[in-house]
């Protein structure tokens, strides 16, 4: 009976493990093919500049940031964008995130009500400054970040906002490029930019002056875990209009819409929550929108550098992400959600949420079979084949970015990528499947905390990679 | 089943053999490649650093002729006027680059080359970037102002090109950056805001004077006479303009402010004393600080500052901050208003901030007290 169960198993994590590589196989083809014609659009075609820029409210919601907040602040006021207002929400911080953006920026206590209605909690003051007259700081009890970035909402001005996390630097053109899809096309309610990984990378006074691959190996990892979760993944699904997620740590959105459908929900993975809600609600109501992927408007954060904080960070994605899935359950191969039901929920249900379960399961069965010697030819065959197709869709992501933006500029660094996406296969992406296992039996009153991650500010990140 | 699976294997990892190798050798030619263009434009820029100065443009193109180059020319030339300002005109008109730039944009609408022709310079361009400002492409039109902003133009020119700019459908905030680097003199810029009776047109303009008006005191009479002549002219022509609509209004108060003369600050008073818009108000606190600190200008702001409207006490409060020791005394005396203070408790705060950022904050306070007792003495043994 248990063998005929272990075989039922591995049939089934064979033919699950079929339908992930023609799936990924699909959306690297999409992807890049989209990217040429991206890049050929942005050779040729349209150099928008700033002649019809629309106002945009950039939203911070920061907790405890005192290490990187300012640095932000500074990338974000050397933007080179029209017109734009900062707001900072400082969300409870028990640190001295308040404290440093007020002496940084000699901001004054002003009497600014809050232009929206989504509820939130209460804000205890705002400050403006004379000198910075676009930069705003909400200081409120803490709420959590989807509900600093609803208060973010209620105090801005413009009708597109942009919400980035704290510990985040954008190139300066990148707002520029992010906006320019709700001009060329009307129905446009949101637009996601790339985030890349700024570890390691000199930054200096919110500008990124070079662009090192890191030299802790865990960064590395992750930077191709970003290489094929953007470029092989993201743009394929922008094409069908089914992006299920605007990432938090940079996505423009249309404040009108976004207010329509009652702000971000208090839920950890707010960001594809509130996508998923946006494409529910007006396909719901029959309207034609479009939600966009820009591939070269680049956000540079800061990844966990150590095994507490990534494990950290990926169960909290992953509670988000089966949190989201959740709630919008009623769109699961649902026609009347077109391609995001059909298509993109069942996507994200059966080959990101329950990745972990095959993955992990299929990793057990391999080892126990290794080591009762009971492995055949077959399954070891087949394993390979799984190596060799992890393998393949890293190089597809790190050859898609040679033929796009080629950030790292040497040739040793790509080769080290290339090294990498090999043992990425071996222990970082079974490590990854057990992270995110995890995720399935964190009890749900402990889903809402978002755990501590360790930041440290860009210098002295840039310091230690000197080291 | 197991042959379809070794061979999809061996596919597989042909396919990324293939994929790894292609990727490497690629990046290994363009880093190859993009050295040695670095060298050589390293070589070119050093050789034209040298020759530069020292060469006409003819023979500077007759130096640098050979074709091979003459890209990497013309970007050592593009990249020294954008690092250090240069103006090179001559030579981009004499090595035909100026042409090429053009052709471009009629042939393609290519808008780096017509982003270029405003680093050129060129006065050849003139009739073609004007002829530009009139087309339906928004795009064209906005670089093709900006260009012309950067070129050396005569007065006339500058009075075409700003005619054709006001008509043009740019951002106000576009058109003014582009008029104030064109830097056309004040009594253009007044000559022209005489014709304009849309409002837009009068914000532009007035605001692109914002950077043109002097109005420091000198010791050399002549050029203080010079100065005070010119800015009687602004002033008289200007102070109409404060009953326009509220954003004509504000930005003729700013301009007007910036004569510093004893005129303008009668007219902010007017303004203050005539406008309920909390905007002019608040502008009209703002421009109040460029004056010295004289008794009716502290006057104003100490009434100011305790109006309504957040943006006309912050205004007012700021003002008072930049001028000296009198303005920290009408802030002392402001603190003092209990009444005042209990109507609006988040200026508390900003008073609080204001004092604590005053460098001698402790010996003008204690002064401060000192002439409060004064004072109280003075009223008791009067009574």
């Amino acid at each position: 009976m248990l063998v005929k169960i272990f075989i039922i198993l591995s049939w089934v994590i064979f033919v699950y493990f079929i339908l992930i590589c023609v799936q990924y196989i699909f959306l690297i083809v999409v992807s890049f093919s989209r990217l040429l014609h991206f890049n050929r659009e942005e050779r040729t075609g349209f150099p928008f500049e700033e002649a019809h820029a629309l106002p945009i409210s950039i939203i911070i919601p920061s907790f405890n940031e005192e290490n990187t907040i300012c640095d932000t602040i500074h990338s974000l006021l050397s933007l080179s964008y029209p017109k734009f207002e900062i707001v900072v929400v400082n969300d409870g911080s028990r640190d001295h995130t308040l404290k440093y953006i007020i002496d940084e920026y000699q901001l004054r206590r002003v009497d600014i009500l809050p232009h929206g209605n989504i509820p939130t909690e209460r804000i205890k003051a705002v400050y403006s400054s004379y000198k910075y007259s676009n930069l705003l700081l909400i200081d409120k009890y803490n709420g959590g970040k989807a509900d600093a970035l609803n208060t973010g909402i209620n105090m801005s001005s413009h009708p597109l906002f942009c919400s980035i996390d704290a510990d985040s630097v954008i190139e300066k053109n990148a707002l520029m490029r992010m906006v320019k899809p709700f001009l060329l096309k009307e129905d446009v309610v949101a637009v996601g930019g790339i985030v890349r990984v700024a570890n390691g990378c000199d930054i200096e006074n919110g500008e990124v002056k070079a662009i090192h691959l890191p030299s802790n190996r865990l960064v590395r990892y992750q930077i191709i875990e970003y290489l094929r979760a953007f470029l092989s993944n993201r743009i394929g699904m922008e094409k069908f209009n089914c992006l299920a997620i605007v990432s938090g740590a940079f996505g423009l959105f249309r404040k009108d819409i976004v207010e329509k459908i009652g702000g971000y929900r208090n839920t950890i993975g707010e960001d594809m929550e509130i996508t998923l809600r946006i494409h529910e609600y007006l396909r719901r109501n029959r309207v034609k929108y479009y939600i966009d992927f820009i591939p070269n408007a680049e956000c540079w954060s800061q990844v966990p550098n150590d095994f507490r904080s990534l494990r950290s960070q990926r169960i909290r994605w992953h509670i988000g992400l089966i949190d989201s899935l959740w709630i919008h359950k009623k769109m699961f191969f649902n026609p009347r959600y077109g391609s995001v039901g059909l298509f993109a929920i069942p996507y994200y249900w059966f080959f990101e949420m329950a990745a972990p379960l095959f993955e992990f399961l299929g990793y057990l069965i391999f080892l126990l079979l290794l080591f009762s010697g009971a492995i055949s030819y077959f399954v070891g065959i087949v394993f390979l084949m799984a190596l060799l197709f992890g393998f393949f869709f890293s190089v597809s992501s790190i050859v898609m970015e040679e033929f796009s933006y080629q950030r790292y500029s040497k040739v040793g660094e790509i080769a080290a990528l290339i090294l990498y996406s090999i043992f990425d296969q071996f222990w970082y992406r079974p490590m990854q499947a057990f992270f995110r296992l995890q995720a399935f039996f964190i009890r749900p009153s402990r889903r809402q905390k978002w755990g501590n991650i360790q930041r440290r500010t860009f210098a002295e990140d840039l310091e230690k990679q000197r080291e | 089943m197991q042959r379809i699976i070794i061979g999809i294997v061996i596919f597989v990892s042909v396919v990324v053999t293939f994929l790894v190798v292609f990727v490497l050798l690629r990046k290994y030619i363009l880093q190859i490649k993009t050295k040695r263009e670095a060298e050589i434009k390293q070589s070119i820029y050093e050789e034209i650093e040298d020759k530069l100065f020292s060469l006409a443009p003819e023979e500077f193109t007759n130096y640098f002729s050979d074709p091979r180059k003459r890209q990497y020319i013309y970007d050592v030339l593009k990249e020294m006027v954008v690092e250090n300002g240069y103006d090179f005109h001559g030579i981009f008109d004499e090595m035909n680059f100026t042409h090429e730039m053009m052709e471009r944009v009629e042939r393609n609408a290519d808008r780096q080359a017509l982003k270029d022709l405003s680093l050129i310079k060129s006065p050849i361009s003139y009739d073609y970037l004007c002829q530009l400002l009139q087309s339906d492409d928004i795009e064209l039109v906005y670089r093709a102002g900006y260009a012309l902003s950067y070129i050396s133009l005569e007065s006339y020119q500058k009075r075409v090109v700003i005619d054709l700019l006001l008509q043009t459908k740019i951002t106000k905030q576009r058109l003014m950056e582009i008029i104030s680097t064109m830097q056309p003199s004040i009594n253009l810029l007044l000559e022209e805001l005489e014709k304009q009776t849309s409002q837009r047109e009068k914000i532009i303009l007035l605001n692109a004077m914002k950077q043109r008006v002097i109005g420091y005191t000198t010791r050399f009479r002549f050029l203080e006479k010079k100065l005070r002549i010119q800015n009687q002219v602004i002033i008289d022509q200007l102070k109409g303009y404060i009953d326009d609509a509220e954003e004509v209004a504000i930005a003729a108060l700013d301009v007007i402010s910036d004569t510093r003369q004893t005129q303008a600050l009668d007219i902010v008073i007017h303004a203050a004393n005539t406008w309920e818009n909390p905007l002019v108000l608040a502008a009209a606190a703002d421009c109040c600080s460029k004056f010295p600190p004289e008794h009716r200008a502290l006057s104003l702001l100490y009434h100011l500052a305790q109006h309504t409207n957040y943006w006309v006490r912050l205004a007012s409060f700021e003002s008072l901050s930049k001028m000296g020791e009198e303005g920290y005394r009408q802030i002392f005396l402001l603190s003092m208003n209990t009444e005042f203070l209990s109507k609006y408790p988040s200026t508390y705060y900003l008073i609080y901030q204001i004092i604590s950022e005053i460098p001698n904050m402790s010996v003008l306070i204690e002064r401060f007290k000192q002439e409060q007792y004064t004072n109280q003495d003075r009223v008791l043994n009067a009574s």
